[in-house]
């Protein structure tokens, strides 16, 4: 009886280490109706060489006409350089008033605890997204409503430099640090491709800010290490992190669902 | 006067599809009316419509917030149906 079981064990074993035909993963099961939390890795390089690596993370409804209703979304994307240096982006869409939607956009330079949030408020036709969106296919106007650093509130009625489009000008002088890391960022990227959507935030602060176009990174390219989706779950509790580790290193700069506290603490 | 007005009508026609024919070259082949997913074949090709979809919004200086959100819910859906 002995050398039958050893002869079955042997024979399992054997068919493990030649590795049988693999089973397909099952896919996670996702309601696209529910809102999820989609998170990517990204390596930056240029050549050979890293440049940065890069955490987008997203909190929206993936499925189209679901998503014609949410009353929110949220973007947030980690960049951390291979120099120590890590900036975190934020981008929050507000739907739920019928005649205007508000989008928050924020930069933080997490190594520094300096920041410049923006305000930009839409026109819109309805509550939730789908409405935005049909609205936004023909409005160019600059909505910036507002601009805020640690040191500094500008609203059109605080300033008679805000309606003249002398907003940015006023961010550089007093914030020329925060400009030209924005600047670097915007740099630090192509224009085009998967990158490109580390560049989406900056490249919407610096259309507000009316500042410069700058030169995106030509010879750099971005892989995608790893990524996970998945929903909330029934109390609305977040899925883990994608890696907890890399979002650690941005400590109190790096939150989810809502912008960071950004005074007071 | 019914023949001027059929070519009038003729050469609108062709100025307006020659129009269409230059905007579906920002989409790079792909038909931003259509999910990526149904017109993907693999993980690869549906992130590539998803970027080229995204790419085209914002070159053409769309709100990116939207563009933002309309990549990632793109992609969103290649990961969850194309990408293991």
């Amino acid at each position: 009886m002995a050398w039958v079981i050893t002869g079955v064990s042997w024979m399992a074993a054997a068919a493990l280490a030649l590795g049988g035909t693999p089973t397909p993963r099952p896919k996670p099961l996702i309601d696209k109706t529910k809102p999820v939390r989609m998170e990517q890795l990204f390596q930056l390089r240029q050549g050979e060489r890293e440049v940065a690596q890069v955490c987008s993370s997203s909190r929206l409804v993936l499925d189209e006409s679901a998503r014609e209703r949410a009353k929110e979304d949220f973007h947030r994307i980690l960049v951390r350089f291979v120099d120590g240096t890590k900036v975190a982006f934020y981008s929050v869409g507000d739907y739920r008033n019928p005649k205007f939607a508000l989008v928050q956009t924020l930069m933080v330079d997490a190594n520094e605890g300096t920041w410049v949030l923006l305000t930009a408020r839409q026109r819109t036709t309805g509550p939730g997204y789908g409405a935005v969106r049909a609205v936004d296919e023909k409005d160019g106007a600059n909505p910036l409503i507002r601009f805020e650093t640690r040191s500094l509130r500008l609203t059109p009625e605080s300033s008679d430099a805000f309606p003249t489009g002398k907003g940015s000008e006023v961010l550089r002088t007093a914030e020329p640090e925060l400009v030209a890391l924005l600047q670097k960022i915007r740099q630090a990227f192509p224009r085009l491709g998967d990158a490109s959507m580390a560049r989406a935030i900056p490249d919407e602060m610096a259309r507000l800010l009316q500042l410069p176009d700058i030169a995106p990174c030509t010879g750099c390219k971005i892989e995608r290490l790893r990524h996970a989706t998945a929903n909330e779950d029934d109390e609305g509790k977040p899925a883990a992190p994608l890696d907890p580790e890399f979002e650690a290193a941005f400590g109190k700069w790096a939150s989810w669902r809502e912008l960071p506290r950004l005074r007071g603490n | 006067m019914r023949r001027g007005i059929g070519i009038a009508l003729a050469v609108v026609a062709v100025v307006v599809g020659s129009a269409e024919a230059g905007a579906w070259d920002c989409w790079g082949g792909w038909d931003p009316s259509e999910p990526c997913t149904s017109q993907a074949s693999s993980c690869g090709s549906c992130q590539g419509c998803c970027t080229m979809i995204f790419d085209c919004r914002v070159l053409r200086g769309r709100n990116y917030h939207v563009a933002l959100t309309e990549y990632s819910a793109c992609s969103g859906h290649c990961l969850t149906d194309w990408c293991s």
